[in-house]
C-alpha cells in the first residue's frame, strides 16, 4: 500500500484533484468540469484519480476552492482552506524564491505577494469577469479557434490591435469592430491577450509591487500569449510551473499532509463515498425578515452541513459538525 | 402626528439625539428597524445602481415607513464644522426621497449647515411653540450626540475595523465581516473607539480631506495603525470619497507595511467571497505574528 494525501479544489468553472505520496510525488492528478454540479463532479474527479491507483491508502485530504466547504463535508476532508494560502503552499514548495504569482482561472484571478515562503499581501478580482477564463474561451468560441492555439496566434502577430481590457463588453465591441477593419486575427487576438493583461495589472494587482520570482499559474497560465503579454508589460520573466492548472490542489494535499502527520488520522470517508448520495438543498428561511438562504448537504437522508443562516439557529443544531 | 425615522445613515449618529429631542417635545415617533434582506431588496427599486450602498438601503427603510407615519424626518446635512461637507449623495437623499414619496408623507428636511442646534431649536419652535421646552430638548438629548454602540474591544490581536459608521453599525452589512473577524480570533476597533479631538484633528495631511466622516476615518488610521495588527476598510462600491481616502491609507500602509485589506461591498456582495477573503488575510497576519516564518505549515 502507498501512503498517498489527497487534494482537491473546486471552483464554479473547474475541479482539479491530485494524489501525492509521502515524498511529495504526484502519482495521479485529474480535471474536470464543474458544470455547475460539484457533487458529480467531486464524484468523477475521486474516480478518475483512483482509476489506475487500486494500491493506495489514503492518509489525509485536503480540500480548497470556492466550493471547499461542500467538498470537504462530502469526502470528509481534515483540512479545509481557503485558495490563497493553498496556491502560496504550492508555489513555494515548487519555487521556493517566488514573491509573486499571478493567478487568472475560469471565472477570478487573483494576486499573492510572498516573503521567505510566507504569504503577505494578496488580492482577488471584485466582480467582474473580464480578462478570466471564461471570456477567453467565449471569444475563442466565436473567433472559432480552438483555445488551445490562441497563443500561437497571438505569437505569430507582429504588433498588437488596441483592445478595451476593462469590460467584457467593450472588449468584445472592439474585437468585433478590427475585424471588420480587415485586421489580422493575429493581431486581435495579441491585443486580447495584452487587453487581459493590462486589466489585470491595473486592478486585481493595482498598487502591488510585483517582485521575481513571478508565476503564472491557473488555466489562463495555458496561454502563452498571455504569458507573453506579462512578461513584455513587466519587463521580466515570468514561470508558468509544471503543474499550474492543480496548483491549489496540490497546496491543499500538502497542507493535509503537514495536518494529519501530527493527528495521526484521517476523516476521509473512503471510496465509497461513491456510491452516497450526497444532495444539497437549499430553503429560505422565514423565521423572520433577513430571509436566510440556507443551504443544506444531504448524505443519503441524513444532514451533514448546513449554513448561510445570519443567526446561526440553522447550523447550531447540526448534530455532527465537521 | 407621527413622525417616521428611518434607521439608517446618519441615524446611526444623530439616532440617540432624535429619539431624546422629540421624546421631550412629546412628538410621537417611529423608527424603521434595523435593516434586513426585505428593506434592502425594497431599497434598491429605487435607485439606480451606481448609487452606493447605503443610499439604497436608505430608500429601503424610508419604505418601509410609508403608510406607517405621517412626517418624515430626513434633516439635509450639508456642511459640519466649518468648511466639511458630507457626500454628495447624503445631501442629495432628501431630493430622492421628495421624488418618491412625497405623496406618502410630508418630509421635513431641515437644512444643516454649521448650525446643528440653532436648526433643530427652530424646528422644535414649529413643533410647541414654548422655546424652553425645546431649549431642555436639545440640552437633555446632546449627552447623546456622541453615544454609539462601541464594539467590545479586549485582548489582542487588534484588527482596525475602518467603515463608516452607517457600515459597521448596520448589522446587516457588517455581521459577516465581524464574525469571521472574531471567529479567527481577532478582536476588532473602529474608528469610534478614539476620542472626539483626535477624530477631528487637523494634523498632516487630515487638514487636506474636506469631507467630514472621510476626515475621521483617516484620522482613525493614522492613529491606530501603530496598535494594530492589520486594517480592513470596508467601502461601499460606488462610493466617491471612499475610493480617494482608501487609496490613501493603502499607501500609507503599504509604507509602513501593515496589512490592509480592502473590501468593496454593495448588494450584490456574497458573505462566501468576503469570508474566503478575511480568512486569507487572517492567516496571513497570524503567520506575521508567528516568528517561525520559514515553515510551509499554514
Ligand atoms: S436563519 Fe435566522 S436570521 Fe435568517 S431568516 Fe431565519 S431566523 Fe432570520
Ligand atoms: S460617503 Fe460614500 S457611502 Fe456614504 S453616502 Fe456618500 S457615497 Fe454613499
Amino acid at each position: 500500500m502507498i501512503k498517498t494525501y489527497l487534494g482537491i479544489d473546486v471552483g464554479s468553472i473547474s475541479t482539479k484533484g491530485v494524489l501525492i505520496t509521502e515524498n511529495r510525488e504526484i502519482i495521479a492528478h485529474a480535471y474536470l468540469r464543474t458544470q455547475g454540479q460539484p457533487i458529480e463532479a467531486i464524484k468523477n474527479l475521486i474516480k478518475e484519480l483512483f482509476k489506475d491507483n487500486k494500491n493506495i491508502e489514503i492518509k489525509g485530504v485536503g480540500t480548497t476552492g470556492s466550493a471547499r466547504r461542500l467538498a470537504g463535508v462530502i469526502v470528509g476532508a481534515d483540512v479545509i482552506k481557503n485558495e490563497i494560502i493553498t496556491h502560496a503552499v504550492a508555489a513555494t514548495y515548487f519555487y521556493p524564491e517566488t514573491r509573486t504569482i499571478i493567478e487568472i482561472g475560469g471565472q477570478d484571478s487573483k494576486i499573492i505577494l510572498l516573503k521567505d515562503s510566507v504569504p503577505v499581501d494578496f488580492a482577488m478580482n471584485t466582480v467582474c469577469a473580464a480578462g478570466t477564463g471564461s471570456f477567453l474561451e467565449h471569444q475563442a468560441i466565436r473567433l472559432g479557434i480552438p483555445i488551445e492555439e490562441f497563443g500561437d496566434y497571438a505569437l505569430r502577430a507582429k504588433k498588437a490591435a488596441t483592445i478595451a481590457g476593462r469590460c467584457t463588453v467593450f472588449a468584445e465591441s472592439d474585437m468585433i469592430h478590427k475585424t471588420q477593419l480587415g485586421i489580422p486575427i493575429e493581431e486581435i487576438i495579441r491585443g486580447l491577450c495584452e487587453a487581459i493583461v493590462r486589466n489585470y495589472l491595473g486592478t486585481v494587482a493595482k498598487g502591488k509591487d510585483i517582485q521575481p520570482l513571478i508565476l503564472f499559474q491557473g488555466g489562463v497560465a495555458a496561454n502563452i500569449g498571455v504569458k507573453t503579454a506579462f512578461e513584455r508589460a513587466l519587463g521580466i520573466e515570468v514561470i508558468v510551473p509544471q503543474h499550474f492548472l492543480i496548483m491549489g490542489a496540490i497546496g491543499a494535499a500538502f497542507i493535509a499532509q503537514d495536518y494529519t502527520q501530527k493527528t495521526k488520522s484521517t476523516k476521509f470517508i473512503g471510496e465509497n463515498l461513491l456510491d452516497i448520495n450526497f444532495k444539497t438543498k437549499t430553503f429560505e428561511c422565514r423565521d423572520c425578515t433577513n430571509f436566510c438562504e440556507v443551504i443544506e448537504t444531504y448524505k443519503n437522508t441524513q444532514i451533514i452541513d448546513r449554513y448561510g443562516d445570519r443567526c446561526g439557529k440553522w447550523s447550531e443544531k447540526l448534530p455532527n459538525i465537521i | 402626528m407621527k413622525v417616521g425615522i428611518p434607521r439608517a445613515l446618519l441615524y446611526y449618529r444623530y439616532g440617540e439625539f432624535w429619539k431624546s429631542f422629540f421624546k421631550c417635545l412629546n412628538v410621537d415617533f417611529i423608527i424603521s428597524p434595523p435593516t434586513n434582506k426585505k428593506i434592502l431588496d425594497q431599497g434598491v427599486k429605487y435607485v439606480s445602481s451606481e448609487v452606493c450602498l447605503p443610499v439604497k438601503i436608505i430608500c429601503g427603510h424610508l419604505d418601509w415607513l410609508k403608510n406607517k407615519a405621517t412626517h418624515l424626518f430626513l434633516p439635509r446635512f450639508v456642511e459640519l464644522n466649518n468648511g466639511l461637507y458630507t457626500c454628495p449623495k447624503m445631501i442629495g437623499i432628501v431630493d430622492i426621497a421628495r421624488f418618491h414619496f412625497q405623496n406618502y408623507f410630508q418630509i421635513i428636511s431641515p437644512k444643516i449647515k454649521n448650525n446643528f442646534y440653532w436648526t433643530h431649536f427652530k424646528l422644535g419652535l414649529k413643533l410647541t411653540k414654548n422655546p424652553l421646552k425645546v431649549k431642555n430638548a436639545i440640552d437633555n438629548a446632546q449627552k447623546y450626540l456622541n453615544s454609539y454602540p462601541k464594539l467590545k474591544a479586549n485582548g489582542a490581536p487588534k484588527i482596525l475595523l475602518l467603515s463608516h459608521f452607517y457600515n459597521i453599525y448596520d448589522y446587516y452589512i457588517s455581521q459577516p465581516i465581524i464574525e469571521t473577524f472574531k471567529n479567527q480570533g481577532f478582536t476588532i476597533i473602529t474608528k469610534e473607539h478614539l476620542d472626539n479631538k483626535r477624530l477631528n484633528s487637523t494634523k498632516g495631511f487630515a487638514k487636506n480631506i474636506r469631507w467630514v466622516y472621510e476626515r475621521e476615518l483617516y484620522n482613525a488610521f493614522y492613529y491606530f495603525l501603530p496598535q494594530v495588527q492589520g486594517v480592513c476598510n470596508i467601502i461601499s462600491f460606488g462610493c466617491g470619497p471612499d475610493s480617494l481616502i482608501s487609496e490613501v491609507m493603502l499607501n500609507e500602509a503599504h509604507i509602513q507595511n501593515k496589512p490592509f485589506l480592502q473590501l468593496i461591498i454593495d448588494e450584490h456582495t456574497s458573505a462566501t467571497g468576503l469570508i474566503t477573503r478575511i480568512e486569507a488575510f487572517c492567516e496571513i497576519i497570524k503567520k506575521r505574528l508567528d516568528n517561525n516564518v520559514s515553515s510551509i505549515i499554514l
